[in-house]
């Protein structure tokens, strides 16, 4: 088959419940640092679920480049901003003084819609209840609102506003597939260098669910930890005793670039991304299926694309959401995809320590890999206290590692039943 | 596209024109009816009507039917819509193992679009939770109103839902992406299954898109970014999706092809005036496109501007600029029998103009664009129309 062109990555910028960047979110997890807490963003104190991994800012200081924006920029767009900021700075662009040829550099996001707040829907509905009490009815939808406030529901809004602020006028592109979003958008941003279709992308994913309505929303389906009294200890990914995921928020942008747009330029080349495989379950709305026969897919498309053995795999960062159903089949869906190796593998969920940021923990994950990559380090997994028999591989447990890693693996599997799977590599490894 | 040649060999369709690409091909006037399925009175007048389809039924495409309960009104577009590619395809969705093929060999790209949830759906819970300043009090509705929100309602919220709905029911295990970039979803995601269907990834792939905004959020939406309105467009909903194999692999089952995908064009032109259609923009994406063309052969250019009067005449001025440039073709502009459908509106007209050469034979070129209110338009080339078989 044609060899394609090389995709490296140049630049990383993150910004999650462990620190505003990619250096703090490093340290944070190497250090195996919990970012649980009571939520902030709102009075949960009614709720079953009380605590979520919320970034530490409750205004994100992100730089709104163009005029006129502000009413759209809300929590998860301004952070993709910071992200895509230092992201674009590591990578040596500079907006507005020195950025890629325009329509040769593209946008691609991972993210879901954006939702209004519950309390403006609750304001809508009571001003409904009032119109029709009036003989008004519908009508009272229209009164209050902005236009743009419907704008900020629209999934493409982030990529839009990325586009505008550095320029890009090449492809344009969002993912919306729960969590496996922003995996699937650095993937396929990858795929748009291969083919040609750009020399630099901007991909990454962002998303902001610790709001009334998710938080109320995936307690109703069962899936959140409730140790309301113990917020460090309740991601607990691979535990025997987990008891459902964390939901957090966050961002996480990469710059990649063709190796040889990279080169020309000087650029430094922090890894390459060499596979991206995904698949669907085809199995249940809810549920995982007990084989991990979609994980397994997914690892093994991106294994072929890599044109990667199993074994050259020595680091997973993980689905690992600490759901029951989630990690004993993403288990056995590693054990299908690696075989005998599965049992050499590091195998660690990062969410253990900021939760899960849905729509870009992707990317976000992506991200420490690089950092694993480059530092000789693997994340723990924290709290780690009961083997489970149904999860049982190396989950590097509750103390970051010192190892060689020249290939690693980051799995994202969403609500639906998406499955995306992307493998990083140290720069200049032949294949 | 480099690599193999990619074509279609499945069309389904459903839209306010019609159930299935026949009856969609035959409908010859369709007009926007009164608004179902809530009451829109409170509307102004121009408000009170959508192309709608009138019975849709997903049911017979559907393992469990209890599951109806938890599928969006896009879900269920998708999935008549998808259960009818695959039909046309010379494949019986609702056969167990109706895939002669390996099923985690069959991809599924689905362009999806909103679903911000449903003021009504929302509403007894908020009302449960109304503290006496007259706002919602979030510690009561985490105590008292949290009962009276649907279980389900967190997951039907997401984007992806459709796309799971289809993988399930149609048994679809292959690489699975819903795109979410509004307006050109469907087009970029038959794009994106094309391109992978070329590159070997898969020799079969699943691509379209559905959407179904015609819902008190979505007309309010629609109103308030200036798309429907007054002398504007009339909001509409639909699914279309295309069956795309590699040409050998169709040939290799004895399938007849209804055209080749050509080429993909996208471009985006970042804008502040968000809403705001930009025929310079399409024209541009469909110049790019037709220069993949050989020069005076015969073209039709459906346009993407959802019958809103006042884009039209916009975009037919640009097209017809660039036709003029190339030596010839013809714009259809076919907004007007499906109205403004979201991430399904290119890819819903371009299924109409596919639809209407089938019944009538003609075999010129179609380009197929989009545009979405976020700045970016896409154009899709289909050549070798009725070339291969029926």
């Amino acid at each position: 088959m044609k060899r394609h062109r090389r995709v490296v990555v140049t630049g990383m910028g993150a910004v999650t419940p462990l620190g505003m960047d990619v250096a703090s979110t490093w340290a944070g997890a190497v250090a195996g640092r919990s970012a649980v807490r009571r939520i902030q963003a709102f009075d949960a104190s009614g709720f079953p679920v009380q605590i979520a991994a919320e970034v530490d800012a409750r205004e994100i200081p992100a730089p709104l480049r163009v005029a006129g924006l502000e009413r759209v920029a809300d929590r998860k767009v301004r952070m993709a901003i910071l992200a895509a900021e230092e992201a674009l700075a590591q990578a040596g662009w500079r907006p507005g003084v020195e950025m890629p040829r325009p329509e040769r550099f593209g946008v691609s996001v991972g993210t879901e819609n954006g939702r209004p707040l519950l309390e403006d829907v609750a304001a809508t509905y009571y001003r409904l209840q009032a119109a029709e009490q009036a003989g008004l009815a519908t009508a009272a939808l229209l009164e209050g609102a902005h236009p743009l406030d419907f704008v900020k529901t629209v999934p493409h809004l982030t990529a839009t506003v990325l586009s505008l602020f550095y320029g890009a006028q090449g492809p344009s592109s969002t993912c919306s597939t729960a969590c496996t979003s922003s995996a699937q958008s650095v993937g396929e941003a990858a795929l748009e260098i291969r083919r040609g279709g750009a020399d630099v992308m901007l991909a990454g994913g962002t998303d902001a669910l610790v709001e009334g309505f998710m938080v109320a929303g995936f307690s109703l389906l069962g899936a959140l930890s409730t140790r309301n009294d113990a917020p460090e200890a309740a991601s607990r990914p691979f535990d025997r005793e987990r008891d459902g995921f964390v939901l957090g928020e966050g961002a996480g942008f990469l710059v990649l670039e063709s190796l040889e747009h990279a080169e020309a330029r000087g650029a430094e080349i922090l890894a390459e991304l060499v596979g991206y495989g995904c698949s669907s379950n085809a199995y249940r709305i809810t549920d995982s299926p007990p084989d991990g026969r979609g994980a397994w897919q997914s690892m093994r498309w991106a294994l072929r694309d890599a044109g990667l053995n199993p074994e050259s795999i020595d680091y997973i960062n993980a689905h690992g959401t600490s759901t029951q159903m989630n990690d004993s089949s993403e288990t056995a869906g590693i054990r299908r995809a690696l075989g005998a190796h599965a049992d050499r593998c590091m195998v660690s969920s990062t969410k253990s320590m900021m939760g899960h940021l849905v729509a870009s923990c992707g990317a976000v994950e992506a991200i420490l890999c690089v950092q694993a990559l480059r530092e000789g380090v693997v994340p723990p997994t924290i709290n780690y206290e009961h083997p489970d028999p149904a999860c049982d591989l190396d989950y590097v447990p509750n103390v970051a590692r010192e190892a060689e890693v020249r290939y690693a693996m980051s799995n994202s599997f969403g609500f639906g039943g998406s499955n995306g799977t992307l493998i990083l590599g140290r720069p200049g490894q032949g294949r | 596209m480099d690599g193999r040649e990619v074509v279609i060999t499945g069309l389904g369709v459903i839209s306010a024109a019609g159930v299935g690409w026949a009856e969609v091909a035959a409908a010859q006037a369709v007009a926007p009816r009164a608004v179902e399925g809530f009451d829109a009175s409170g509307f102004p007048a121009w408000a009170q009507v959508a192309y709608q389809v009138p019975s849709l039924r997903p049911q017979p495409y559907m393992k469990r039917r209890k599951d109806l309960k938890v599928m969006s009104r896009d879900a269920q577009l998708a999935l008549v819509a998808a259960g009818l590619a695959v039909e046309d395809a010379g494949l019986d969705p609702r056969e167990p193992g109706a895939w002669p093929f390996a099923a985690e060999d069959v991809a599924l790209y689905m362009g999806v679009g909103l679903e911000p949830g449903d003021v009504t759906e929302l509403g007894p819970a908020a009302a449960a939770a109304r503290g006496a300043d007259g706002r919602i009090d979030l510690e009561a509705l985490g105590s008292v109103g949290i009962d009276r929100i649907p279980p389900l309602s967190a997951l039907v919220t997401l984007p992806n839902m459709a796309l799971a709905h289809v993988s399930i029911n149609l048994e679809l295990m292959g690489r699975g992406e819903a795109l979410s970039p509004w307006g050109t979803a469907g087009l970029d995601a038959v794009a994106a299954a094309a391109e992978s269907v070329a590159r070997g990834q898969c020799d079969v792939a699943l691509a379209g898109a559905a959407d179904g905004d015609v819902d008190l959020s979505g007309v309010s939406r629609a109103l308030r970014l200036g798309i429907t309105g007054e002398g504007g467009a009339v909001l509409g909903e639909g699914g279309a999706f295309f069956v795309l194999e590699a040409r050998q692999h169709a040939e290799a089952r004895g399938q007849r092809w209804l055209a080749r995908l050509a080429r993909h064009v996208a471009h985006a032109a970042p804008t502040r005036q968000l809403g705001v259609f930009d025929a310079g923009l399409v024209g541009s994406v469909a110049e790019a496109a037709l220069a993949g063309l050989a020069p005076g052969s015969p073209v039709a250019v459906v346009g993407a501007s959802s019958g809103h009067p006042g884009w039209a005449a916009q975009e037919r001025a640009a097209l017809e600029d660039v036709l003029e440039r190339r030596g010839g073709g013809a714009v259809e502009q076919r907004g007007g029998r499906v109205g403004w459908a979201g991430a399904a509106s290119g890819l819903l007209e371009l299924a109409d103009a596919l639809a209407s050469r089938r019944a009538s034979g003609g075999r010129e070129s179609l380009v197929g664009l989009a545009w979405a209110p976020t700045g970016q338009a896409s154009a899709l080339v289909l050549d070798r129309v009725g070339e291969g078989g029926r």
